[in-house]
């Protein structure tokens, strides 16, 4: 008899009986996110730590995620101090060729109207009942760049940071299905069709000296944007000065996996059963998606617009890489293009406005935090 | 909250987009200037 008290004493000290069908679904939600990275190959770099923090986070009872423990501290120093999305930014800086862009300076427009879904999100989420700091959260989705998703929610709404990520991750990764419809219901056959020049040859110096000009202009003008665009552009000197090849190598390489690492798991610690099952999550994911559509629609309407005042017409379709998403919004510009002229090549053009749009999306983040914080 | 909400928003766009006008004038404006010197430097 007593053996079996010891032994129910033990068995009440395990998972099992604190265990409900809330945490199984979180389960099977984290092994969605796992599924899609490593069958589909839906950003796997973060899906899977997302994925996989999504699954241990929903197990009963066990330490990760209290005050001091493993997980909570990657979110309390990582996320909450805003270490973690700068961090990524410096590598992004050091991944980037800004050449393009410097090449055709008027792409930097298009990065700015790709951000027409941020504002549109912002509202619709206003009239599903969200705060205004929530819906500056759940409104930047639409910019398609995770670390300032995830930058701009940890300082507003830093209990919405999981979701809100996901779905932002989860767009990017969707870049490809998402956008050709809207591209192609925007567009005619005709304007697919137009074959841009070849972009001019940038020196290394127009390279070096860019980021502090971008680092001046940007920070003189939205202060709270400095974090993220100032180690995106050191990270970028890195890169184009030449002489820093060890610093390069870990912002590209070493730094960025270990941040990635730490920003998979954090982000998915978010995302307990008691949090994330509620209708909330579904209106976040809805919103996004608008967001991230009304994104795509305003750098191809904006390229239009542009086209009737420019001698030399742009396509349409670089309009569309003016949402971050690097470089797969991009990728997807050079290839609808392609369907329509198998020999023109946009791929360069795109790169214009898809690094200006990651600009974009930090300067929006900075002017909701200017006026919300 | 809707008012408050359609300041946030027309600010913030109208500041996104002044930043990145006055970012492509500053970058056609460095490359005016450098390709010019490196030019005269060359000659």
């Amino acid at each position: 008899m007593q053996l079996l008290n010891v032994l129910y004493e033990i068995f009440l000290k395990t998972g099992i009986p604190h265990l409900d069908y809330r945490y199984v679904i979180m389960w099977l939600i984290g092994c969605l996110f796992m599924y899609l990275a490593i069958k589909k190959d839906f950003e796997p770099l973060l899906l899977v730590p997302i994925g996989f923090s999504i699954f241990l986070v929903n197990m009963p009872i066990a330490p990760l995620t209290g005050p001091g423990q493993l997980i909570n501290l990657f979110f309390k120093y990582g996320l909450e101090t805003e270490i973690i999305p700068c961090l990524i930014f410096l590598g992004i800086g050091a991944l980037t060729d800004f050449g393009p862009m410097i090449a055709n300076p008027k792409t930097l427009l298009l990065g700015a109207a790709a951000q027409l879904g941020v504002y549109v999100a912002f509202f619709g989420s206003i009239f599903f009942g969200f705060t205004i700091k929530e819906a500056a959260s759940i409104g930047i989705i639409g910019g398609a760049d995770g670390p300032t998703t995830i930058y701009l929610a940890s300082a507003l709404a830093p209990h919405m940071m999981g979701m809100v990520a996901v779905a932002a991750y989860s767009y990017m990764a969707m870049v490809p299905l998402i956008q050709p419809p809207i591209m192609k219901l925007l567009t005619s056959e005709a304007e697919r069709k137009i074959r841009m020049k070849q972009l001019r040859s940038v020196s290394k110096t127009e390279k070096i000296i860019f980021p502090l000009v971008a680092t001046v202009v940007i920070c003189l003008l939205t202060p709270d944007a400095a974090p993220l665009m100032g180690l995106l552009m050191v990270g970028n000197l890195f890169r184009e000065c030449k002489v820093v090849d060890r610093l390069l190598k870990t912002a590209q390489n070493d730094l960025l996996n270990i941040v990635t690492i730490v920003l998979g798991l954090a982000v998915g610690s978010t995302m307990k059963a008691e949090v994330f099952l509620s209708p909330k999550p579904l209106f976040i994911f809805l919103l996004g998606l608008i967001a991230f559509a009304f994104s795509t629609v305003g750098g191809l309407i904006f390229a239009k617009i542009m086209n009737l005042f420019l001698k030399e017409k742009i396509n349409p379709l670089i309009g569309s890489a003016g949402v971050s998403a690097v470089p797969m919004a991009a990728r997807v510009s050079q290839k609808v293009g392609q369907e329509a002229d198998p020999k023109n090549f946009l791929l360069m053009h795109a790169m214009g406005p898809n690094v200006a749009g990651v600009i974009g999306t930090a300067v929006a983040a900075g002017t909701f935090l200017a006026m919300l914080k | 909250m809707i008012r408050e909400a359609l300041g946030v928003a027309g600010t913030g766009l109208l500041i996104v987009f002044l930043t990145l006008i006055l970012l492509s004038l500053s970058v056609k404006l460095m490359s005016f200037v450098i390709r010019s010197t490196t030019k005269k430097g060359g000659k």
